[in-house]
Formats: C-alpha cells, sequence, structure tokens
C-alpha cells in the first residue's frame, strides 16, 4: 500500500537564518511530483524534514495521515522500513562491498541471509542494468552514473512504499541522466510506490515528473504539471525552466 | 566594557556546559546500545581487529624503546646514590603501572581516535549517517557503540602485550648493556610486581580506549562543513582524547593508590 504526503506550514530556520518559510504541500498516493528549486532555495532541507533527518520548528508532516513528529520511536521506524532514498552523489558505504550496500536494508531488517543478499543484489543490479560482477566490487571502484545506478538499486531493494530522490542526475552526463531518469521511472512504476524528487534539472524534471512544484525562498511558489514546465504562466517558473537571466528571479537577486 | 567580557565569558561558559551535556549524552547514548538488541557484531569484531591487531606494531615499537631508555636513564641516575639494584624494579613498575597505558593511549589516539574521527566526519559531510536512518539501521548503534566497546576491550589487551614488551626492552638494555646477571633481572621483576600493578594498568586501558573512541566518535559525528569540516574534526579527536588520557590517568592513579 503506497504512502500519502502532506506538509502543512512547515517552517525550518538554521541560525536565525529562514531556510522553510510554511510550506504547504500535498503528495497523492502513487503519484509522482519533482520539486523544483535553485541552490539554497531549501528543498533538500524539505526532503530532509519528511524523513525525519531535521525537526521543523513550525507546522506538521503527514505521512499516510500521521503527523511523522507524534510517532514513537518504533512506529517512525516501522515508517522507515517503507521509504527508501536514493542520496545526491549515492552517499554509498565506502566500507562495504556494492552487494552489501544494496541489500543494506533487507540485511538490517533481517529480512534475508547474507547468502541471499548476494543473489539479491544481483537480481536489483540488474534491474537497474549493471552485472551481477560489480556486485563484488567497492563504490570507490565505479564510475558516477554506476554510483547512481547502485544507489537507486540500494533505494529500491526492499521494494519501498515512498522514494525519494534527492538531484538523482547531478554531476552526470546528459545521456547518463537520461537513463537514470528512465530507471528511475521503471522503478516507481514497477512498485506502485509515492515519489518526491528534488530536481533542477528541468529535462530529469519533465521525464520523472508527473506534477512539479517550485520552492522559491522557502516557499511553494507554483505546483502543477510537469509536462507545463517552461509555459506555465508563472513568469518565475517559466524563467527558471527556461533557464533565463532576466525575469523576476534575477531582478530580486539583483535587488 | 566590564558587561561586555562578563557577557562573553558566561557565553563561553554556558558553551562549554552545552559541549560537555552534549558529549555525556552521546556517551550514554552509545553505551545503551550495548545492551539493547540488535548487535552489530561484524562492525564490532571489525573495529576490534583495527584497534588490537593493527595498532600492535606501533605499541609495541613505543613499548620496547620506553622499557630500554627506562632502563638506561634509570641506571645512570641511580648510580649517583649507589642504586642500580632497583634498575629491574623501576622499569617494571613504571611500565605496568603509568608508561605501558599511557604510551599505548597516546598511539592509539593518535593512530584509531583520527581514524574514527576522520571515517565518521567522511560519513557525516557526505550523507552516509543520514542514509543509515533511512535504510533503518540507528547510526549510533551501527557506527558508535561497536566502536567504544571494541577500543574499550582492545587496549587492555595491547597494554598487556606493551608491558611485556616493555619489561623485555630493560632486560635486554640491563643484561646486554649494563651488566645485570639475566636471572636477577627477572627475579627482581617478578618479586617486585604485585597484581595490582598490573591490574590499575589494564583498568586504566580500558577507560583510555573508551575515551579515545568515544572523542573520535563524537568529533567524527558532529562534523560539517567538507574536506576542512573533517580535518578539524580530526584534530580535535586526538587532542581532547589525548588531554583526557592525561587527566584521567591522574584520577585513575589517585583511585586506585591513594593513601
Amino acid at each position: 500500500m503506497t504512502l500519502t504526503v502532506t506538509l502543512e506550514g512547515v517552517c525550518k530556520s538554521f541560525a536565525g537564518k529562514t531556510v522553510l518559510e510554511g510550506v504547504d504541500i500535498a503528495v497523492p498516493a502513487s503519484s509522482s511530483l519533482v520539486v523544483l528549486g535553485g541552490s539554497g532555495s531549501g528543498k533538500s532541507v524539505m526532503l530532509k524534514c519528511i524523513l525525519g533527518l531535521i525537526t521543523p520548528d513550525a507546522g506538521r508532516i503527514l505521512i499516510d495521515g500521521r503527523d511523522v513528529a507524534a510517532m514513537s520511536r518504533r512506529e517512525r521506524a516501522a515508517l522507515m522500513d517503507r521509504i527508501g532514498m536514493l542520496f545526491q552523489n549515492g552517499a554509498l558505504f565506502d566500507s562495504l562491498p556494492v552487494w552489501e550496500n544494496v541489500c543494506f536494508k533487507l540485511l538490517a531488517q533481517k529480512r534475508i541471509t547474507r547468502r541471499g543478499a548476494r543473489d539479491k543484489a544481483a537480481e536489483v543490479l540488474a534491474q537497474v542494468g549493471l552485472a551481477a560482477s560489480v556486485g563484488d566490487l567497492s563504490p570507490a571502484e565505479l564510475s558516477g552514473g554506476v554510483q547512481t545506478r547502485e544507489a537507486l538499486a540500494r533505494a529500491v531493494a526492499a521494494a519501498p512504499d515512498l522514494l525519494f530522490f534527492d538531484e538523482p542526475t547531478t554531476g552526470l552526463d546528459p545521456i547518463m541522466g537520461a537513463v537514470i531518469d528512465g530507471l528511475i521511472v521503471d522503478c516507481v512504476q514497477r512498485l506502485g510506490a509515492t515519489a518526491i524528487s528534488i530536481t533542477h534539472d528541468m529535462a530529469s524534471a519533465r521525464r520523472i515528473g508527473q506534477r512539479a512544484a517550485m520552492i522559491y525562498k522557502g516557499r511553494i511558489v507554483w505546483d502543477g504539471p510537469a509536462a507545463s514546465l517552461g509555459q506555465t504562466g508563472n513568469a518565475m517558473v517559466d524563467q527558471f525552466a527556461r533557464g533565463e537571466r532576466e525575469g523576476p528571479i534575477g531582478m530580486e537577486l539583483r535587488r | 566594557m566590564v558587561l561586555g567580557f562578563l557577557e562573553g565569558l558566561g557565553r563561553a561558559v554556558l558553551r562549554a556546559c552545552q559541549e560537555v551535556g552534549g558529549l555525556a549524552l552521546f556517551a550514554l547514548e552509545g553505551l545503551s546500545h550495548l545492551v539493547r538488541p540488535p548487535f552489530h557484531g561484524r562492525q564490532f569484531l571489525r573495529h576490534f581487529i583495527e584497534v588490537a591487531y593493527f595498532s600492535l606494531p606501533v605499541v609495541a615499537l613505543t613499548a620496547l624503546f620506553t622499557g630500554m631508555v627506562l632502563a638506561l636513564q634509570s641506571y645512570t641516575g641511580f648510580a649517583r646514590f649507589n642504586a642500580q639494584s632497583a634498575v629491574a624494579s623501576v622499569v617494571a613498575l613504571s611500565v605496568t603501572r603509568e608508561l605501558g597505558p599511557v604510551l599505548a593511549g597516546l598511539m592509539v589516539a593518535g593512530r584509531i581516535g583520527a581514524a574514527m574521527a576522520a571515517e565518521l566526519g567522511t560519513m557525516r559531510v557526505t550523507d552516509q549517517i543520514d542514509a543509515l536512518t533511512t535504510l533503518s539501521t540507528d547510526p549510533m548503534k551501527y557506527l558508535v557503540a561497536p566502536r567504544l566497546l571494541a577500543a574499550t576491550l582492545a587496549l587492555p589487551l595491547l597494554v598487556l602485550v606493551a608491558d611485556i614488551i616493555g619489561i623485555m626492552g630493560g632486560y635486554l638494555v640491563g643484561t646486554a648493556k649494563l651488566g645485570f646477571v639475566p636471572a636477577l633481572f627477572l627475579n627482581s621483576t617478578w618479586d617486585v610486581l604485585e597484581t595490582m600493578d598490573v591490574v590499575s594498568g589494564l583498568v586504566k586501558a580500558a577507560v583510555f580506549g573508551f575515551v579515545i573512541a568515544l572523542m573520535g566518535c563524537w568529533c567524527g559525528y558532529r562534523s560539517r562543513g567538507g574536506a576542512q569540516g573533517v580535518g578539524m574534526a580530526t584534530t580535535s579527536a586526538v587532542v581532547l582524547a589525548s588531554i583526557l588520557i592525561l587527566a584521567l590517568d591522574y584520577v585513575v592513579t589517585e583511585a586506585f593508590f591513594a593513601q
């Protein structure tokens, strides 16, 4: 069963600097939302708030209708079991081989033996287009694109109901970016999961999102179909989507 | 001006209290995971081998040369009072009670404390610690608790070896250079040593091992800001662990041998 995610007036500041200023957004079950925004706009902080890695100063985060902040440690752990996350640059564990990285969650939950984990890792690696032999390598031996695929394999190995993708195509060439996007869409569809991605790569946003929202100065300033990016009628979003220097975002930066 | 000075002083004191409180809570949380399942035996084993086995050459060489220098220094010093016969006793007591645990602690702080801080610091700045949380694994349980236990148990073993090698160093210099009769040197050593001398050194070692791992984990776990942050965490871990080792050495010695 997939999960819904709702943010109601979420605020977060660090050392007096406001990063999120009343974020409201709802993500229905089995839908895919892409959150756009420039560097430092609060995208990653929003994601970490949803994951419970950062506690918001104000507002509520509801997953499947339940307030994350009000959950007990055990309930939060149970929720985490249903979540998969692909971190920017992978965040793979250097001290473990690829197969152990991929099956880390299954091993931690004792849902699989170490021997079984090797077979499972080979199966999941195949789903992201990697050979089983990659499983025996160390993450440091892999290229950026292969590391991202491995991180994707790790995120989906435990068949989560809710998936997060933090800048999945950052640092990859356009072709590899398209490959990763295709794999993300395949994985999300296969699992029937709810997905929230954050990116500032427009091509990626159109490929992986059904819906898109733009965060600017800690607020959601637009929310609509991802396919309409660039022709939304919202000057700020269209400027960002087209990557134009002139526009309301530039004007505000110059002030 | 006076108010400004007091304000700054108050802020510094509050910050120090906050740091000490944070460290205490961090240590308690780490320790609490040692008695609450699940346990990460593989992680414990990995760090135990890292501390106990791979630190052995460094600690052994330190102990060997310390014992040798101690025999030489005490011989030349005691010769002024015609007390050269006390060399074996001084080497044995100094190594087991004091130099073995302290020097092993300092060497391990430089080697293991720095490595722990660098590894955890890198994991922090590359989101690997956050990744653990999303993979249903408590980072304190997986990263900190095994390191605390491994260092606490491994350092006494290292110090036991260091004690033997340190005394052997003194024996080598005493018999080969200073003209002691081998059997008499060993008999003097054996006669002067009491169980408490060795036990106090091993207790110190366990305390130092815990402190080294605690400072390594604490500094690494909280590091921020990329490579520079990791570098600062590593330096802090070694400096703080070294200072604490010397301070706690006095505290434990006082506890064991105060009249």
